[in-house]
């Protein structure tokens, strides 16, 4: 019982990081029919660069903003450059191979810089567990779900009572008909990017003091959140965040129950399996094919 | 490509597979220490991998899909190759066959359930099956030797000969991977050449028109997936038997860029792109290693500056220069059309005997959510009759053409062709069925020539198999050789022949209508729905489609007909069914759908309905 | 008879790949005049009024408005200089309520913060009260009659000088247009400039001061609608009489 309840709450806990990426991954796919490919890289800044900053002395709060700052330029950047010049027709894959490119690219150049050594992030919030039915969870560990959860809501409040949030619905609906309301389709796709490379990079930033930062990192947990947004059905954010938390949980009760090293086999074999029987996605809106 | 250009190619490369033939022997003939056993430990090793960067291209080039974990698959053909040999005592021979086959299975369980939806899902699949694979090639230990792999896996043997690059052993090794390559760049040949090539490209181009010609997407797809896997399985296989050794090491996520870059860069879909595209990178990233850490940095820049600067990579680039110059200053010039011979009688489907009716619809119903699209139509269409669809913008004319071709599942209702209910049946069946269509925007498949567009259209009249078209055998040839005989007899039929090699795209758009038309008649159909066929077209080509439909009819074809154009409406049709709100408002013969003051009212409102102008018929 | 036109577009041409839709349309529009297009379908009327609008880049021609060359200018950016189109097929936001479709069609307004909005709102649902009855529904749940009017009220909220209707009457019972088209003539007669596009002739001809007839990419004549509703050459442009006979 115990050691259920342990899984459940870390599970959450990696959930939550799975969550916030596939809510950026969600965000992107729904106004550009695209997404940053390596988004998990930029989740890498958030991390490693708050532990870079930190070392150069600088307070914890400032290192984490400024990565954070540097994620959401990097995000919009990589629209602007990387994906809007190589997503002119539907169901082109030149916007995958750049920002693969772009990825590797950042994981090669921060590896030459930093070593590829995990970095720890010290946190007020991992002195003391917290004692929940016999199990034992860190504060920051809770965080991540919480803010996952949180980020959800206002991102769904943004979007349903502010008129720049409006206007993104309405890029993701028709691109055309937003741009005949009035609204720059290109620059609010451009924003929607920089936001989603800002989440990602809270996350990193969250979860460093858990699992440590190093610079790839990303790979594994990008992927996994993208996976999650597709069997979710990526353009419904509230499904892919419950998914994303649900996934979190399963893979340590494959890591309790079977072991670490089955985890991403087994979850990945049950992400694709759900796939089979949902193609397009567990909470997918019905989409209407063109002929 | 002009003839003279590609038997140049040809005999470059024929010079070439000589003078590697030869290269193990150099130094023994000019007396040179030129090749050391390093030297073709390194020619081997390229080899190999132009192997797999052989099927990757057949991937990204052909099917229009993106892998990025081909390392992975080449590492598992390795894997399998090492443990047939170190556990079951295997020998080359079948190791390879059993290397080549399970990771071609491997690659079908991993497309088939992605390919199906969205070709981003297939990349993140193949994304997470490498990092699985070196996490459980990493972790299982009893299998895999963990980190430290799977050493002293015997050497193979062939025909007798140790596999070695020595010269005692004839340096078997070496003209093994070598003989492998040339094969690989045949079967690269031959599969994108067969009309499995054709139908994966078609595909990749457009996935509706390709299902209208009876292609099923997720078949094609996954066929060309497992074609792909099964040669880097095939490198895998030959990687084991150079290196003797194999761990995770050598096949992780960057080797898999790695390959992704040599397709790129060499020119994804081009017969000599890998080869380019291999020797390029392999040679770069020698240079790279000076940089040591910064090398993967450097793979991911290069990929983006091809990218950006030569996105059809350097064979594809210059391929594109010389049909360019050898294009300019020529224009070809279309024949008189329709032109009938007697070669194209059997394009029709002879009707059974006794049948009077094609198609009928008993209470066609559409709906999308709370909207009816088509409410409730019934229609007959007669065997070998025009039977045209009208009405106002809107009124559920597409829509009842896409239930006919199977791309709309009707909500409720019947759908019978020559007696059979065929409700639901999918478009890749409905094709097979003989119902063939055009698109309201034509839907041509770009990048491919005329005669290619038109012989994807004879895709289900091949019996032969993958491998008998891979391999060529005399019945692939022969039906090979049909479908292209008839494809051009069919491009005569429209006037085009001059246009054969002509890229679809490139055509004028009178002539895109007609080669659509074309396309479909290869299906061999007994139901032709043309969806808007006249739009965009001058009057004289309205004229010759207008003589087009009437041959064929005469032919017992029937031509179900959604079309705007009045004038050719009244020249062409025997019967007339007037669509408004989904709705069946009037159905008549020509003349007495014109006159029909309900149709005009359709067409015009009624607020002020205009007067009849008897006075202009004269 | 000094005035200078407020649209005026000259031999503009619109491709889709090597489709080439539109060849030659040449019209304009003076300010507070009431203009139509007609023709049959596939004539190049939609491809034309998009061009203008800035949602397909014209590949010839240039598109003048208010003096101003503005050929190629983005849908957006159309829109801040004051021409509003309600699209062909309306382009509801389904997924948003009446209310919410109502205030991005003021985006460009809310966004320079015009004080004036909420009072041009409750003007327009003056105008189609029916609105003010679904005003919290979701977009998508409105009839075809509802949500063009929706499209219309979202058009006239960004306070255009030139508002384009494409294809009015699409999939839309007569009832409906005997109630949409008088609303039109009404705003024109309030002094907003309208360029309508329809393939229901009558009814445009009825509205419109002056019309084009435009045919295979082509505006091919034009002239006072009251005189082109006797013209052979509209029906003809249709029925295809004038060959087939």
């Amino acid at each position: 019982m115990g050691a259920s309840i342990q899984y459940f709450l870390s599970g959450l806990s990696i959930g939550g990081v799975y969550a916030l990426l596939a809510l950026g991954f969600s965000m992107m796919w729904s106004v550009a029919r695209a997404a940053n490919f390596n988004h998990g890289d930029i989740f890498m800044v958030g991390g490693m660069g708050t532990v870079v900053f930190l070392g150069l002395g600088l307070p914890v709060w400032v290192s984490a903003v400024l990565a954070i700052l540097i994620a959401t330029i990097a995000g919009a950047l990589i629209e602007r450059f990387l994906i809007r010049p190589f997503n002119r027709e539907p169901n082109s894959v030149g916007w995958m191979l750049t920002t693969v490119a772009i990825g590797v690219m950042i994981v090669g150049a921060s590896t030459a810089l930093l070593g590829s050594a995990a970095r720890p992030l010290p946190s007020p919030l991992m002195d003391e567990p917290l004692r929940i039915g016999g199990a034992g969870i860190f504060p920051q560990e809770l965080l991540l779900p919480a803010v996952a959860v949180l980020t959800t809501l206002a991102l769904y409040l943004f979007q349903s009572r502010t008129h720049l949030g409006r206007a993104i619905r309405a890029v993701a609906a028709n691109r055309t008909a937003a741009e005949l309301m009035g609204i720059d389709a290109d620059r609010v796709t451009l924003y929607v990017f920089a936001v989603a490379g800002g989440l990602g990079a809270l996350a990193g930033f969250l979860v460093a003091p858990v699992i440590q930062a190093s610079t790839t990192i990303g790979l594994a947990f990008g992927l996994k959140a993208f996976m999650v947004a597709i069997i979710a059905g990526i353009t419904n954010p509230a499904g892919v965040v419950i998914v994303a938390l649900v996934f979190g949980v399963v893979e340590r009760f494959i890591e309790g129950y079977f072991s670490t090293s089955a985890r991403d086999a087994v979850g990945f074999s049950i992400m694709i399996l759900v796939l089979l029987a949902f193609p397009q996605g567990i909470f997918a809106r019905k989409e209407v094919a063109k002929v | 490509m002009t003839d003279t250009f590609r038997r140049t190619v040809a005999g470059i490369l024929i010079l070439l597979v000589a003078g590697m033939c030869v290269l193990p022997w150099y130094g023994t003939i000019f007396d040179s220490r030129f090749p050391t056993s390093f030297d073709l430990r390194i020619y081997t090793r390229i080899m190999i991998f132009a192997i797999v960067v052989i099927g990757l291209n057949i991937l990204v080039g052909a099917a229009g899909l993106v892998s990025l974990g081909h390392a992975a698959l080449y590492g598992f053909g390795a894997h399998v190759a090492a443990l047939l040999a170190l556990r079951a005592g295997v020998g080359f021979v079948p190791g390879v066959i059993g290397s080549v086959a399970l990771t071609a299975a491997m690659g079908a369980v991993l497309a088939y359930p992605s390919v199906r939806v969205r070709g981003v899902f297939l990349a993140v699949i193949t994304v997470a099956f490498g990092l699985v694979f070196v996490n459980v090639l990493r972790e299982w230990v009893p299998v895999t030797g963990g980190a430290s792999g799977l050493s002293s896996i015997p050497r193979g043997e062939f025909l007798g000969l140790p596999l070695t690059l020595r010269p005692n052993a004839w340096y078997a090794l070496y003209y093994v991977v070598l003989f492998c390559l040339v094969l690989s760049f045949l079967l690269q040949y031959t599969i994108l050449r067969s009309y499995l090539g054709r139908a994966m490209r078609a595909s990749a181009m457009s996935e509706n028109a390709a299902r209208a010609l009876g292609i099923s997407i997720i078949r094609t797809r996954t066929i060309a997936f497992m074609i792909s896997a099964g040669f880097a399985g095939l490198a895998g296989a030959l990687f084991t038997n150079l290196a003797l050794f194999v761990n995770y090491e050598s096949f992780r996520f960057t080797q898999s860029v790695e390959f992704l870059l040599m397709a790129i860069l060499g020119g994804a879909g081009t017969l000599l792109g890998p080869l380019v595209g291999t020797v390029t990178v392999f040679y770069s990233s020698v240079l790279l290693q000076a940089f040591e850490q910064w090398q993967t940095f450097f793979y991911g820049l290069m990929l983006l500056v091809v990218l950006f600067a030569m996105p059809k990579g350097v064979v594809g680039s210059i391929e594109g220069w010389l049909v360019q110059r050898q294009s300019s200053g020529r224009t070809p010039a279309s024949s008189d059309w329709p032109h009938w011979t007697p070669d194209l009688e059997g394009v029709v489907r002879p009707p059974a005997a006794g049948q009077t009716e094609t198609l009928r619809l008993e209470g066609l119903t559409l709906r999308f959510g709370g909207l009816v699209a088509v409410d409730s139509v019934d229609l007959v269409a007669t065997t070998g009759s025009v039977h045209a669809l009208i009405g106002p913008n809107g009124a559920g004319k597409s829509s009842v053409i896409n239930m006919i071709s199977g791309f709309y599942r009707p909500s409720a209702g019947t759908i019978r062709l020559a007696g059979h209910d065929v409700t639901g049946v999918a478009s890749t069946d409905m094709a097979a069925a003989g119902v063939a269509r055009t698109f309201q925007n034509t839907e041509l498949f770009g990048a491919m020539s005329a005669l290619e567009n038109v012989m994807v259209g004879f895709h289900g009249s091949f019996s032969c198999g993958i491998l008998a078209a891979a391999a060529r055998t005399p019945a692939a040839r022969r039906q090979e050789a049909q479908a292209r005989a008839q494809a051009k007899a069919l491009l005569d039929f429209v006037g085009l022949t001059e246009f054969a090699d002509v890229a679809a795209s490139s055509l004028p758009f009178g002539h895109q209508r007609r080669l659509e038309i074309a396309r479909a008649l290869a299906l061999r159909p007994r139901l032709l729905l043309l969806d808007e066929p006249a739009a965009g077209l001058t009057h004289g080509e309205i004229e010759d489609l207008v003589r087009l439909i009437q041959v064929l009819a005469k032919r017992n074809l029937t031509i179900l007909l959604v079309e705007h154009h009045v004038d050719m409406i009244m020249a062409v049709s025997d019967h007339v069914t007037v669509l408004d709100y989904g709705q069946v408002i009037a159905s008549g013969r020509p003349g007495e759908i014109r006159e029909n003051p309900r149709v005009i009212e359709a067409y015009f409102g009624h607020a002020a309905k205009p007067t009849p102008h008897q006075e202009t018929v004269q | 008879m000094t005035t200078s036109p407020l649209l005026s577009i000259e031999g503009l041409q619109v491709r889709y790949g090597a489709i080439e839709a539109v060849t030659d349309a040449t019209l304009s529009v003076m300010p507070g005049e009431f203009v139509g297009v007609i023709g049959s379908n596939g004539a190049g009327k939609s491809s034309t009024m998009r061009a203008i609008a800035g949602v397909l880049r014209p590949a010839g021609g240039k598109v003048r408005f208010d003096g101003a060359d503005v050929t190629g200018r983005r849908g957006h950016a159309m829109v801040h200089l004051g021409v509003a189109m309600v699209p062909e097929g309306r382009m509801i936001f389904g997924d948003q309520t009446v209310r919410e479709n109502l205030l991005l069609g003021a985006y460009s307004r809310v966004m320079r913060n015009d004080q004036s909005v909420g009072q041009d709102m409750d003007e327009v649902l003056e105008l189609f009260p029916r609105l003010r009855e679904r005003i919290g529904q979701l977009g998508g749940s409105l009839s075809g009659g509802e949500q063009q009017m929706l499209a219309i009220a979202r058009g006239l909220l960004s306070k255009p000088r030139l508002l384009i209707v494409d294809e009015l009457s699409l999939g839309l019972a007569p009832k409906i247009l005997d109630m949409l088209f008088p609303i039109l003539a009404g705003l024109n007669a309030r002094g907003l400039s309208i360029l309508l596009v329809e393939q229901m002739a009558s009814y445009a001809l009825q509205v419109t001061s002056r019309t084009y007839v435009m045919e295979n990419g082509r505006t091919m004549f034009s002239g006072p609608s009251r005189e082109l509703a006797h013209d052979d050459r509209v029906l003809d442009a249709y029925l295809g009489r004038h060959r087939s006979d």
